[in-house]
C-alpha cells in the first residue's frame, strides 16, 4: 500500500454493450451513473463532482439536471481523445485529495454505433476541436483522413524498424477474443477468433486489418471515486488510486510529425509517472488493461509502460504471455477490442472486478493486487494509473 | 518548378481551411512555390504553421523555399475510402514525407505502383488544381533516384 494513496473508487456501473441502442448517449451515461451509485451503497445528493467525457458531449448541467444533483462542487472535462477518461480519474482524485469534492461521478461511452460510427465518419461527422486544426488543414485534404490511417503511419513505421510483423498484431486480438470468449457482458462473448482468421480479415488501412480494429458499440461506463478514509466505510472492497500520471507527446497536433512515430511517448511519461508515485515497478504489475484502439496500440504501450524495451513488443507477445494463464494478462474483459468500445472506461470497470474479485472464474486473475490501467488518445497523448485492493 | 497539372477526380475533396498562419504557405502552392514557416528571429523551420516558435519564442515568421524533394518516412495503404472524394481510387497510398530540411509533409499517392511506396523512397513535389482544393501541393516518386535507406 503506498502511503500517498488518499483516494479510491467504489463503484462501477455499465450499460451492456450493443450494437443498435434505443437509448440516448445521455440516457446510456444516466443508467450507467445509477447503477456506479448503487454499487457503491451511495445516492445522487451524495455527489458532488462530475466529470463528464470529451467523447461523448454530454455536460455536467446534464448530470445535475437529470440525476437531481443538489451542491455540485466541481466538474472538470479532459480534451485528450481516448486518454481522457484515465486523465479524468487523475483529475477527479486530485479534487477529493485537495479537499474541493467528496464524492466524483465520471462517465463515458457514446452511441458509437448507432450514432458516431467511426467507419462513416466523413467531414463534419466529428465536431471540429482546436487539437485537429492541423491535421483538418494539412492531412485530411491529403486524404489522411481518419484514426486508423494515421496509426498504421506509425505501425507501418515499428514493422520497418523492428521486424514486427502482422501476426503480432494478431496475437494481441486473439487475446483479447479469448478474454471475451470468458466474459458474457462482451459483445465478442460467443465468437471466437482464430490468427487465421485475423490474417484473412480485410485490410482497412495496411498493415491494420479490420480484426485489428476496435469495436464500434453503444454503451456506457461509470466509475465513483471518494476518498479512501470515506470509502473503508462503503459496501465494497475499497479500490485505491496507488499511482497516476498523464503525459503529452511532442507535437501533440499529429502522428506523422512525432521525430519518433514508433513510441508512445505521452505514454512513456505517464506511465514513469505513476510507477514514481506508486512507488512501484512494472514487476508488480499482476495483470494490466491496456487501451487498444487498434491492435498495434497495445503492442506500444507494453513498450511504453516498460514491460518491455522499446521495439521488442512483437516478441513479448508471441508466446501467449499476455493471455490468461500467462505472466501479464491484459485486457482480461476482451478490452475495446473484443468486449466493448467505452472509450477506455471499461478498461477501469474490468480492473475494478478483478481487484474485488468479482469477475467469472474462468478469467480471473489469481490473487491479483496491482492492476494497470494506460490509455493513448488523440495523437500519442497518454495517462496511466494504477490500482490495488485493500482488504 | 512546374506550373499546376490537372488530376480528374470526381468528387471534390475537402479544401484546406487557410488561417493568418497558413495563408503564406498557400499563396506559394498557388504560385508553385513550396514554402515553410521559418522564424525570423532563430531561423527555425516549423510546419505545421504555428504563431510562436517553440525555440526562441518570437512571434516574427516569414515563408522559406525548400527543395520539394525529400524520402517516404512511412505510409499506409488506404483499402477502405472514408470520405467520398477518394473512394474512386482505393487502394492509395497515403505517405509521410521528410523533406531534406527536415519538414514532415502527409500525401496521398493515388496511382503511385505499390511497389514503388515504400519507406525511403525518393520523392519530389509538383502541384496539381484538384476538384473542390485548388492548386495543391502534390508529391511523387523521384525519377531516377534509388532509396536513401
Amino acid at each position: 500500500m503506498s502511503a500517498r494513496a488518499r483516494a479510491a473508487i467504489v463503484g462501477t456501473g455499465q450499460t451492456p454493450f450493443t450494437r443498435g441502442t434505443p437509448h440516448s448517449t445521455l440516457e446510456l451515461h444516466l443508467m450507467a451513473a445509477v447503477e456506479a451509485l448503487a454499487d457503491a451503497g451511495l445516492g445522487p445528493a451524495d455527489v458532488d463532482g462530475v466529470m463528464p467525457n470529451e467523447l461523448a458531449g454530454t455536460v455536467a448541467e446534464d448530470f445535475i439536471l437529470n440525476l437531481g444533483i443538489p451542491e455540485l462542487a466541481f466538474s472538470s472535462t479532459i480534451r485528450t481523445g481516448g486518454a481522457s477518461f484515465a486523465s479524468a480519474i487523475q483529475s477527479a482524485a486530485l479534487a477529493i485529495e485537495g479537499g474541493i469534492a467528496r464524492t466524483v461521478l465520471l462517465v463515458a461511452g457514446r452511441r458509437g454505433y448507432s450514432a458516431q460510427r467511426v467507419s462513416r465518419t466523413s467531414e463534419g461527422a466529428i465536431a471540429p476541436h482546436p487539437v485537429m486544426r492541423h491535421v483538418d488543414e494539412f492531412e485530411r485534404p491529403f486524404g489522411n483522413t481518419v484514426a486508423v490511417q494515421w496509426f498504421a503511419h506509425a505501425a507501418r513505421r515499428h514493422m520497418h524498424e523492428f521486424g514486427t510483423t502482422s501476426e503480432d498484431f494478431g496475437r494481441i486480438a486473439v487475446a483479447c477474443r479469448k478474454h471475451a470468449n470468458r466474459n458474457p457482458r462482451a459483445l465478442m462473448f460467443e465468437k471466437p477468433m482464430s490468427l487465421e482468421q485475423h490474417q484473412a480479415s480485410p485490410l482497412i488501412a495496411d498493415p491494420l486489418r479490420l480484426l485489428d480494429c476496435s469495436l464500434e458499440s453503444d454503451g456506457a461506463t461509470a466509475i465513483v471515486m471518494t476518498s479512501l478514509e470515506r470509502a473503508r466505510d462503503l459496501r465494497k472492497t475499497p479500490i485505491t488510486l496507488l499511482g497516476y500520471g498523464e503525459g503529452h507527446g511532442r507535437p501533440p497536433t499529429s502522428i506523422t510529425h512525432k521525430r519518433d512515430m514508433t513510441r508512445i511517448e505521452g505514454l512513456e511519461i505517464a506511465a514513469r509517472r505513476a510507477f514514481d508515485r506508486a512507488d512501484l515497478r512494472p514487476d508488480d504489475i499482476d495483470c494490466a488493461q491496456i487501451y487498444d484502439g487498434f491492435t498495434w496500440v497495445v503492442l506500444a504501450s507494453l513498450e511504453a509502460v516498460g514491460f518491455c524495451q522499446h521495439g521488442e513488443g512483437g516478441a513479448f507477445v508471441r508466446d501467449g504471455r499476455i493471455e490468461l494463464g500467462g505472466a501479464l494478462p491484459i485486457n482480461t474483459s476482451g478490452g475495446l477490442l473484443s468486449e466493448g468500445h467505452c472509450s477506455g472506461a471499461n478498461l477501469f470497470s474490468e480492473a475494478v472486478r478483478q481487484l474485488r474479485r468479482e469477475v467469472e472464474p474462468s478469467r480471473q486473475v489469481a490473487d491479483c493486487e496491482k492492476v494497470l490501467v494506460t490509455a493513448e488518445g488523440d495523437f500519442h497523448e497518454g495517462a496511466a494509473v494504477i490500482l490495488g485492493a485493500e482488504r | 518548378m512546374s506550373a499546376p497539372t490537372r488530376e480528374t477526380a470526381e468528387v471534390a475533396r475537402p479544401a484546406p481551411q487557410s488561417t493568418e498562419l497558413s495563408d503564406g504557405f498557400w499563396e506559394g502552392v498557388r504560385a508553385g512555390r513550396l514554402v515553410i514557416q521559418r522564424c525570423t528571429a532563430c531561423g527555425l523551420l516549423r510546419h505545421y504553421p504555428q504563431p510562436m516558435c517553440p525555440a526562441c519564442r518570437a512571434l516574427g515568421f516569414d515563408w522559406a523555399p525548400v527543395s520539394g524533394r525529400g524520402s517516404i518516412y512511412s505510409y499506409t495503404v488506404a483499402h477502405r475510402a472514408f470520405h467520398p472524394a477518394w473512394q474512386a481510387h482505393v487502394p492509395y497510398a497515403i505517405a509521410t514525407i521528410e523533406l531534406d530540411e527536415g519538414i514532415r509533409m502527409v500525401c496521398d499517392l493515388p496511382g503511385t505502383p505499390p511497389e514503388q511506396v515504400v519507406i525511403g523512397a525518393r520523392v519530389e513535389v509538383h502541384f496539381a488544381e484538384l476538384p473542390g482544393q485548388g492548386a495543391m501541393p502534390r508529391f511523387r516518386i523521384a525519377t531516377g533516384a534509388g532509396e536513401t535507406r
